[in-house]
């Protein structure tokens, strides 16, 4: 038959045994310490273990002291630190540039993109082969290609096709071109110029017939 | 005045004193904060590393790695354990590390000694030094990292756990087996045994 409160006393025992060196060391809750304690007043063989955690604790924390070069390391740490500050900022300056210009450089796009239209339009040829962006084909007649910014909703779009009675025929293509017909009776290069005053417009003209 | 203010922010006494506020301002690139940090571990570290690695060396490359990788990713810090914790753990990995490296070296050079010379009395020698520190030395470094971070650090069983990256439980073991091992090589008595297991 199993005697409990001795199983209890040697379970405790165990429990304390295990528990020393943070005794010692002094981290234990108030409610273990109380218990190693406790059973310190009855135990000795944990007393002497006690006495000499007490001993080892005190060699480990005495045992062989030195001067941590604070200095030498506090420079190497700091020449390392700035070393790799360094070496990322050309990387850092770059992003930050580009995010800092992007829509600089988006409008800057769009007006070379209107300037070659432009160009295309406005520089004569001979050739009468040759196709421009508002080059027309056979069957769009009454036409005007026109270019708007890349802000421009499409509500703002479809206001402005209704305020001047154009219907969309095409578009946008790859530069962002618009392809719109007007009714017959209205003078295209005149509609052009009234839809240049538009904000949203950046371009316009008559689509040339072939 | 704000000259004032920002004369009185950088003295040394007006800095966030706490380690979670260091390391707060560490996240945020404050070398100063950061120097802070580093004053206060550097010691305890570059101890710990020594103790581990068993190399005054490879104990200062440790504490400076170390606190580098504290540099870097401080603001992985969580607070889910205390900042000590934290900084030591890093310090434990890479003492373990380095201290196989260097087991892997010094076997090479007892491998070379054995062609040149038969030094018998090189383990006699050892086993005669009754001192702390060759004490400490004949455990492995998992028994040695759970003494050094009791009675140096004065860590609680569940911070060592919390350090180690293991239960309280294998913290308990590891504490008694080295206690044991230290009894033994300590005493007078001392029979010759080969490094214990770990937990």
């Amino acid at each position: 038959m199993l005697d409990s409160s001795k199983w209890r006393s040697a379970n405790n025992h165990d429990d304390v045994w295990e528990l020393i060196p943070w005794f010692v060391n002094g981290s234990l809750s108030e409610a273990e310490k109380d218990r190693v304690k406790q059973h310190m007043l009855t135990c000795t063989d944990c007393a002497a273990e006690v006495a000499r955690q007490y001993s080892l604790a005190k060699k480990v924390m005495t045992e062989d002291p030195f001067d941590p070069p604070l200095a030498r390391s506090w420079s190497k740490l700091r020449a390392q630190i700035k070393a790799e500050e360094r070496a990322d900022t050309p990387r850092i300056d770059v992003r930050r540039w580009f995010a800092g210009w992007q829509g600089g450089i988006m409008f800057a796009g769009a007006g070379l993109a209107a300037c070659l239209l432009a160009a295309v339009i406005i520089i004569p040829t001979d050739n009468n082969d040759f196709r421009t962006l508002t080059s027309g084909n056979q069957a769009l007649q009454n036409a005007i290609k026109f270019q708007i910014k890349v802000d421009v909703s499409n509500e703002k779009l479809q206001g402005l096709l209704a305020e001047h009675g154009l219907t969309l025929a095409g578009g946008p293509s790859e530069t962002g071109v618009y392809t719109v017909t007007a009714p017959n009776d209205v003078d295209l290069k005149t509609l052009s110029e009234e839809l240049m005053i538009a904000p949203e417009v950046m371009f316009a003209a008559p689509v040339q017939q072939p | 005045m704000r000259l004032l203010k920002s004369i009185r922010a950088s003295l040394p006494g007006n800095m966030p004193q706490t380690d979670e506020a260091l390391l707060a301002a560490i996240a945020k690139g404050d070398l100063a904060a950061f120097e802070h940090i580093h004053r206060r571990y550097l010691p305890k570290l570059m101890h710990f590393a020594r103790r581990i690695t068993g190399s005054h060396e490879a104990a200062e490359e440790i504490a400076d790695d170390t606190l580098m990788v504290v540099w870097r990713t401080s603001n992985r810090f969580e607070g889910r354990s205390k900042p000590s914790s934290w900084i030591f753990g890093i310090a434990y990995r890479l003492s373990l590390k380095k201290r196989q490296s260097l087991d892997r070296q010094r076997n090479d050079v007892v491998l070379e000694d054995d062609l040149v010379s038969d030094d018998s009395d090189t383990a006699e020698t050892y086993m005669l030094q009754k001192d702390l520190n060759s004490a400490l030395e004949r455990l492995t470094p998992e028994l040695r990292a759970v003494v050094e971070l009791t009675y140096y650090n004065g860590y609680l069983y569940t911070e060592i756990a919390e350090i180690l990256e293991c239960p309280v439980g294998t913290v308990k073991t590891r504490m008694m087996t080295a206690r044991r091992r230290l009894r033994d090589i300590l005493s007078d008595d001392a029979p010759i045994l080969s490094e214990n297991a770990v937990a």
